[in-house]
């Protein structure tokens, strides 16, 4: 639909806080640009303030202070009727005693939309979510996901200027999610709109999204694209809710011995490469988190260097295509992923070491990174386009 | 095998003898009026009583519709029981609303203010209230009992509507609001739709108790024209003595609109009903 491309709109967040009761501070962010048709998720745990942001978006909130500008268009004191925008709700929110057509009608009815234009679009809309033979139906009378692909309906008959997703897709069964989710994707690529998604699951933000914000305590931690996130993450709380089985850490301290940075640990004792320490600068702080993804982790079934710690097998989870190893070691547990179904035993003491330019140093006051992103970061404020226009 | 049947059947004929025991006593007095109305006087006075009219008649009806006041007293009280009821519906679903969902100073004060008022006694107010409406210059008038009767019934409404509109996800007025309808419009092309079988319980309720009410038009209503029909009733019994026949056909009569309300909307109101327990239940 060439013609919405021109529609979308990318959405501006200025020093936007929000403020429950007297002193509960649910949304604080100083700055956030949402470019024109990308698919940006908000991600993080319950209660990290996402859903109340959304809503800011959409004017069901009213925000404490700061401003929210679609292009140039400042809309902070807009209705959300007024603001051009269509969500999708968790639970749909479909009007129970509307037909889908009543329901994908009552939008375009209130914004005075012609009766052509009107079918027009429902018709196009239906063809594309493939609602034809249900338009007659009234919403109790549709399973789960047709009930999703309704409300997904409803957003893109307004061809708003940006779509709002609120966790849509948790109330569905696993089959469907991942279903849904290849259908998200390619909805997002045919209409091209600006889509604003929030979920606390990070496999659903790392697969659709071209861009993640992850939230925490109303604060956004990091905003950067997929990769960047998984690879350079900001802070120990980044790291460790990105990426399933979860990052390994150990506290430890950065030591120079025998002229060589390390990070040292009862029990473990890791010499910093060229490349991590060309990230890490001057060393403000000597107690520091590592933190290493179980894939940087290596076995050495057969046998490996010399300086490698054992470590003795406790859980070994075969899943196909690739084999989670649990391991007790003389520091602490560590968990790994080795390709493909080897024939490991439990309680057989297996050599290990880390992929030293995969590692991660955070603060261990604060959590922040001490390590600069490294050369293949793009700043949060400089935006590649994916898809030609 | 033969004994757990047995037993199985045993059981199931006392439920089913106490459950008619039940219903007929229920249902007999009014069997009794309709078979009564339709006897002529000696019969009724008879001393050798029979379950059926032997000599079959309407000539009670006949008179009752002749001699009596009985088609004004009956549109006077359809009149101000279909006004109780949707004067009570129509603010009761306004309060509900507004208690659901805005956020004010004093709302849970109000609440229980509102469910003390349904707690008090309405003989307590008689006193008061005359006095009110007197001063109102509205007594011996439709508005009077409309307004006692919303009054007393709107407490009832208002919680058992609260329950209904609590149930109802706050999600379907946001996403009327981005659809771009204004407040009004939300309440009424969405939220009352929803909340349409709690609407027609408390038609139900609040119709039934104006209908049969005998305490406020006794208090309020002083002429004739204005009486309504449990006042009627009362005229035939005077000073001559009961006119049965008459009293019995306008009994049926007056009975009729509440069985055809409840024959016709009874699986509704058990569903109201089933909120309605809901409603007092924190």
């Amino acid at each position: 639909m060439a013609e919405l491309v021109g529609r979308s709109a990318n959405v501006r967040l200025e020093g936007l806080q929000k403020v429950f009761g007297k002193d509960t501070l649910v949304v604080d962010i100083a700055e956030m640009l949402i470019p024109a048709g990308e698919f940006v998720t908000l991600l993080g745990p319950s209660g990290c303030g996402k859903t109340t942001t959304l809503k800011l978006i959409a004017g069901l909130e009213r925000p404490t202070r700061g401003a929210i500008f679609f292009g140039d268009q400042r809309v902070t004191d807009v209705a959300p009727g007024s603001r051009d925008i269509a969500m999708v709700f968790q639970n749909y929110a479909l009007y129970p005693h509307m037909t889908v057509q009543a329901n994908l009608e009552y939008g375009l009815k209130k914004h005075h939309v012609a009766r052509d234009e009107r079918q027009r679009r429902i018709t196009w809309a239906s063809a594309v979510l493939q609602l034809e033979q249900l338009m007659q139906r009234k919403p109790r009378e549709l399973s789960g996901g047709q009930q999703q692909r309704v409300a997904l309906g409803r957003a893109m008959v307004r061809e708003p200027k940006a779509f709002l997703l609120d966790e849509p897709l948790s109330n569905l069964d696993a089959r469907l999610r991942l279903l849904m989710r290849a259908e998200l994707i390619r909805l997002h690529h045919t209409i091209d709109t600006t889509m604003i998604y929030v979920t606390h699951d990070q496999v659903e933000a790392m697969s659709m999204s071209q861009r993640i914000a992850v939230m925490r305590d109303g604060r956004i931690q990091q905003y950067d694209r997929p990769e960047v996130i998984y690879r350079y993450p900001a802070s120990r709380f980044v790291a460790s809710f990105i990426g399933s089985p979860g990052i390994n850490l150990y506290e430890g301290d950065l030591i120079s011995r025998d002229g060589q940075l390390r990070f040292v640990r009862a029990g473990l004792e890791v010499p910093l490469t060229a490349t991590i320490l060309e990230r890490l600068g001057e060393p403000q702080q000597t107690n520091v988190t590592l933190g290493i993804r179980p894939e940087d982790v290596l076995l050495h079934l057969d046998g490996g260097p010399p300086d490698a710690v054992v470590g003795r097998v406790t859980v070994v989870e075969s899943l196909g295509p690739e084999t989670i190893v649990t391991l007790e070691t003389a520091f602490g547990e560590v968990t790994t992923r080795v390709r493909g179904m080897e024939a490991i035993e439990f309680d057989a003491q297996v050599p290990l070491s880390f992929d030293s330019a995969r590692l991660h140093l955070f603060d261990a006051t604060n959590g922040t990174s001490v390590l600069r992103p490294g050369a293949s970061t793009m700043g949060t404020r400089e935006y590649r386009t994916l898809a030609p226009a | 095998m033969g004994s757990y049947r047995a037993r199985a059947a045993l059981r199931m004929g006392s439920i089913f003898t106490v459950t008619w025991l039940v219903v007929l006593i229920a249902v007999f007095p009014l069997f009794w009026a309709l078979s009564t109305s339709l006897r002529d006087n000696p019969e009724i006075i008879s001393r050798t009583p029979t379950l059926l009219p032997i000599d079959f008649t309407l000539s009670n009806y006949d008179t009752m519709l002749k001699l009596s006041n009985f088609p004004q007293q009956f549109s006077n009280s359809s009149i101000i029981a279909v006004g109780s009821s949707l004067s009570v519906v129509l603010f009761g679903s306004l309060g509900a609303y507004s208690l659901t969902r805005f956020r004010f100073r004093g709302q849970g004060l109000s609440l229980r203010v509102v469910l003390l008022t349904y707690l008090f006694p309405a003989v307590l107010l008689v006193v008061p209230m005359f006095i009110i409406l007197r001063n109102l210059k509205l007594t011996d008038s439709y508005a009077a009992l409309i307004i006692v009767h919303t009054a007393t019934g709107l407490p009832l409404g208002l919680w058992l509507l609260r329950a209904y509109f609590q149930s109802i996800p706050i999600e379907l007025d946001q996403a009327a609001m981005i659809d771009g309808a204004s407040r009004l419009e939300t309440l009424f092309d969405v939220l009352l739709p929803q909340a349409i079988p709690g609407m027609i319980s408390i038609f139900i309720f609040i119709f039934v108790f104006s209908w049969g009410d005998y305490l406020w038009p006794l208090i309020l209503i002083t002429s004739r024209s204005q009486m309504t029909l449990p006042l009627g009733l009362h005229t035939y019994m005077n000073d001559m003595g009961f006119e049965w026949g008459p009293l019995m056909a306008a009994t049926v009569v007056f009975a009729l609109p509440v069985v055809l309300l409840f024959t016709f909307v009874q699986s509704r109101l058990v569903r109201g009903l089933g909120a309605g327990a809901g409603a007092v239940k924190f």
